[in-house]
């Protein structure tokens, strides 16, 4: 036996030492990631996962939470959310402004800040960045945006031109926009990244190649993207020509790309990560570690029904499916994640007129798992439709095992309280978009993340024609608040306005809210300041620093 | 010879341009398009941006463009990685693929063919079982499940390699090892049968009785005649490896080029689903067409066969 041990052990060092010949030749010699954890006392070292590789990093251009991450990172619009989520003057590129009387136009006076290549940010570098986004030229996905400015709508379209856009820089300070109607999420918007300024001479040297490599880019955040492996790693330092770089403390951010659940975990575990959101069959494990929090985003998740399907399209059979569910009970047995039942389409935290928008208009339209009405409502609806019985139901889902998870769970909800047979069908990704834009579907599980921070933006998709309405849902009076809504600058009557919305909504429920959705992560204690906003970027990192490492 | 490499060499070309025209056509019958995503964006806005990469013109011309840049080696922009070429992307993907590819091969092969030599000349003996049992496990129990558990224990729990990452040799360790067993078993397998063929045969009993050395009976005799089987399913072998690591990939979070291949069909991001399957049909096609040409330089009677004269 011990001479077999001792042919393995040979055998196998000197199968190693060939590998490592080969792996010497093939020229590999970047820098270990993910297993930096020898770190000094209170070395300002972060240690997060980005979970994929950013699609772009072109500000105009990226439309995706990753790239949104790092971009809010290494790039400031007008403004910057604070810690709580709020807006105060002074908070980013713009140290004051001005709003006038009718809500239309902005006049934004600059503070002295500079690139990271050491140029003045001027007004000038905002008003060609907008304008980029909006030249039909530059195919930009979220060029619609900018379409609360005069006349951008119509420049992207092609049927203006670009000195008709409402956006002027009346001198290196200052710049002014004008709107085509009132919108009071207008000034948190000049945080996202299609609003970030670009400097003309990087953009003109680069072209497409803008936030393809660290190199092709200047930075006016507090940090700067130092490397960028393909794939492997993203690491940020500490941005030296930053206005505010006094209370910025990171020196370094290390973004890793490990997309395994499994090894996301075991990362967090040996410590190279120092906060890790925690993937939903992994909560057990952490939910009673002083480690764990979770928040609620600012997103809601709905069945949506197909109101042209002949069954669908009677409101009382909606009302049963809705009120049928168990939302107690999924999210404490099924989410696990600290999600909150959602009986009201507008999340809570999204501010209303004085506050919160949903403590404005009532916490819910229904009472949760309400059987005995969802069963008079079904009869009444099978009666309204001339059927004695429910045929089966078709319900579509995306291929997720989280998504086939939380689709098996309301199949037996449905099936215990109405009897109803559901089939599920499970497709991919694409595939349900299609399906869900030609209408081909019965009841589908849907999500809505907030694109602002105002109730618009759960509420303007419900609308007729908007393209993202694709339940189909059509109520002239619904139309009408929201288009009133939009263009009013009375702020206390158009919250009025979407509050009665809301309430319409409901009452013809062409969707079934369910849940409001929470985030579970863990972070370990030395880390202090990182804010996870509730919608946006998944960290903001402007005030983090490491303290009892 | 050089008449059959051409004809082979021709072979290759009509079969890539046959995957590439293929290829082309179904993937544009997947539903949606690259740009289509949860947010639907306003009609105009699609249109500006199918415009700016050329999907607004009828897929025939789509398909012309694509032939005249791919004549010139250029793959196309990606459409979801906006500003990097498929080119720059394979570029920097493949070589991590490559490298843990190649060193599962070299592990699996040299192991194998030990295992195998030894458990041939042990014929039921303690390393007959052993190299079954490996065998059986490489055959059976899929590479991610080998990758998780090294990981857990290896990794996590021993804390000997690092969990994940990549940039040093100590991270290609751990993938590498859980690649190997596939082709382990497969050449193991292989080399003990044919080296139980070759002890059979009668100059092996020659050899015994000229009186030569065991070492030098099995050396000379056994071994050489016995890897040839092996060495024409290194080939597939090879390809299978290097372009199936998409998993094992994923699990050590190592930038390779299988997640671009298998993501680019959920994404339609069609120039990255063109581009990475005609890299990796182009290997395999190379591959192949090596395996045969090696066939015909130690086969005349295959070279004489298929009409080299």
């Amino acid at each position: 036996m011990l001479k077999h041990k001792r042919i393995i052990v040979t055998l196998l060092s000197l199968v190693l030492v060939l590998s490592a010949l080969l792996a010497g030749c093939s020229g590999q010699s970047k820098t270990a990631t993910s297993t930096t954890s020898t770190n000094t006392q209170s070395e300002q070292v972060l240690n997060l996962n980005l979970g994929d590789e950013p699609p772009t990093l072109d500000p105009q251009k990226a439309t995706d939470e990753v790239s949104i991450t790092i971009l809010n990172d290494v790039l400031e619009g007008l403004v910057r959310y604070n810690k709580d989520g709020k807006i105060e003057k002074g908070s980013g590129l713009a140290k004051d402004w001005t709003i006038s009387e009718d809500g239309l136009t902005y006049t934004f006076y600059l503070r002295d800040a500079k690139w990271s290549d050491g140029n003045p940010i001027t007004a000038y570098d905002f008003e060609y960045a907008w304008k980029r986004a909006l030249d039909p030229n530059t195919g930009s996905q979220y060029a619609y945006q900018l379409y609360y400015i005069k006349g951008a709508e119509e420049y992207n379209s092609g049927k203006g031109s670009a000195d008709q856009v409402g956006v002027k820089a009346l001198d290196d300070k200052t710049l002014q926009v004008t709107l085509k109607a009132p919108a009071p999420q207008f000034l948190g918007l000049t945080s996202f990244v299609t609003y970030m300024p670009l400097e003309k001479a990087i953009y003109e040297k680069y072209g497409d190649k803008v936030g393809s490599d660290p190199n092709n880019m200047v930075y006016s955040g507090p940090f700067i993207v130092k490397e960028w492996n393909h794939e492997q790693n993203i690491v940020l330092e500490k941005n030296p020509y930053y206005w505010d770089k006094d209370n910025v403390k990171l020196q370094t951010i290390n973004f890793s790309m490990i997309k395994d659940n499994n090894s996301l975990v075991q990362n967090y575990d040996t410590g190279a990560f120092d906060s890790i959101f925690i993937p939903g069959d992994y909560i057990d494990k952490y939910k009673d570690s002083p480690e764990y929090h979770n928040y609620a985003l600012a997103t809601v998740w709905y069945l949506q029904f197909n109101n042209k399907d002949k069954i669908f399209k009677n409101a009382n059979i909606r009302k049963a499916f809705t009120l049928s569910i168990n939302r107690e009970l999924f999210v404490k047995e099924v989410a696990k994640n600290g999600s909150i039942p959602a009986e009201a389409i507008v999340p809570p935290g999204i501010p209303g007129y004085n506050g919160d928008f949903r403590s404005e208009a009532g916490p819910g339209y229904f009472k949760d798992n309400d059987v005995a009405q969802a069963k008079e409502y079904l009869q009444k609806g099978l009666q309204e439709l001339g059927l004695s019985k429910l045929p089966n139901i078709k319900f579509l889902t995306g291929d997720t095992d989280t998504a086939k998870k939380y689709a098996v769970a309301l199949q037996q909800m449905w099936n215990q309280a109405l009897g109803v047979q559901v089939e599920i069908q499970s497709v991919a990704f694409k595939v349900r978009l299609d399906m869900m834009d030609k209408g081909d579907y019965q009841i589908v599980l849907a999500g809505w993340g907030a694109d602002y921070n105002d109730p618009m933006t759960f509420l303007d998709m419900w609308e007729t024609n908007n393209g993202n309405n694709t339940a189909f849902y059509s109520n002239p009076n619904y139309d009408k608040l929201i288009e009133e809504a939009k263009v009013n600058g009375d702020l206390k009557a158009r919250n009025e306005e979407m509050i009665q919305a809301e309430k319409i909504l409901m009452e013809d429920m062409p969707i079934g809210p369910l849940w409001f959705q929470a985030r579970a992560y863990v972070v370990k204690p030395y880390v202090k300041n990182l804010y996870f906003p509730t919608f946006g970027p998944d960290w903001e990192m402007k005030w983090t620093y490491i303290e009892g490492k | 010879m050089l008449r059959y490499t051409l004809e082979r060499t021709m072979y290759m070309i009509i079969t890539l341009w046959v995957i590439v025209t293929l290829t082309f056509f179904l993937m544009h019958m997947i539903p949606g398009d690259p740009f289509t995503s949860e947010k639907r964006v306003p009609e105009q806005i699609r249109q500006n941006m199918l415009a700016k990469y050329h999907l607004d013109k009828p897929l025939i011309v789509q398909y012309g463009y694509y032939l005249r840049n791919l004549l010139h080696g250029d793959l196309g922009i990606s459409l979801k990685y906006l500003n990097r070429t498929v080119n720059e992307i394979i570029a920097n993907g493949f070589p991590a693929s490559f490298q843990i590819g190649m060193q599962s091969i070299i592990l699996g092969v040299f192991l194998g063919l030990i295992l195998g030599i030894v458990a041939a000349l042990n014929r039921n003996g303690f390393w007959d079982y052993v190299s079954m049992i490996l065998a059986i496990i490489g055959r059976s129990v899929p590479n991610f499940i080998i990758a998780t558990l090294l990981q857990y224990w290896i990794a996590s729990k021993l804390r000997w390699l690092p969990v994940s990452g990549w940039g040093t040799f100590a991270h290609t360790i751990l993938p590498s090892i859980a690649l190997s067993f596939a082709s382990l078993s497969i050449i193991s397998r292989l080399m003990r049968a044919s080296m139980l063929d070759v002890i059979g045969q009668d100059y092996i009993k020659t050899a015994k009785s000229k009186g030569l050395s065991s070492f030098e009976i099995i050396w000379r005799h056994m071994i050489r005649n016995a890897i040839l089987p092996v060495i024409t399913v290194l080939g597939p072998l090879i390809a299978g490896i290097v372009t199936g690591t998409f998993v094992v990939e994923r699990i050590f979070g190592i930038p390779g080029l299988g997640k671009y291949f298998v993501q680019s069909i959920y994404n339609n991001d069609y120039t990255m689903i063109l581009g990475t399957t005609i890299f990796y049909s182009a290997i395999l096609v190379f591959l192949v067409f090596l395996v045969d040409i090696t066939y015909g330089l130690i086969d005349p009677r295959i070279r004489l066969a298929k009409g080299g004269k």
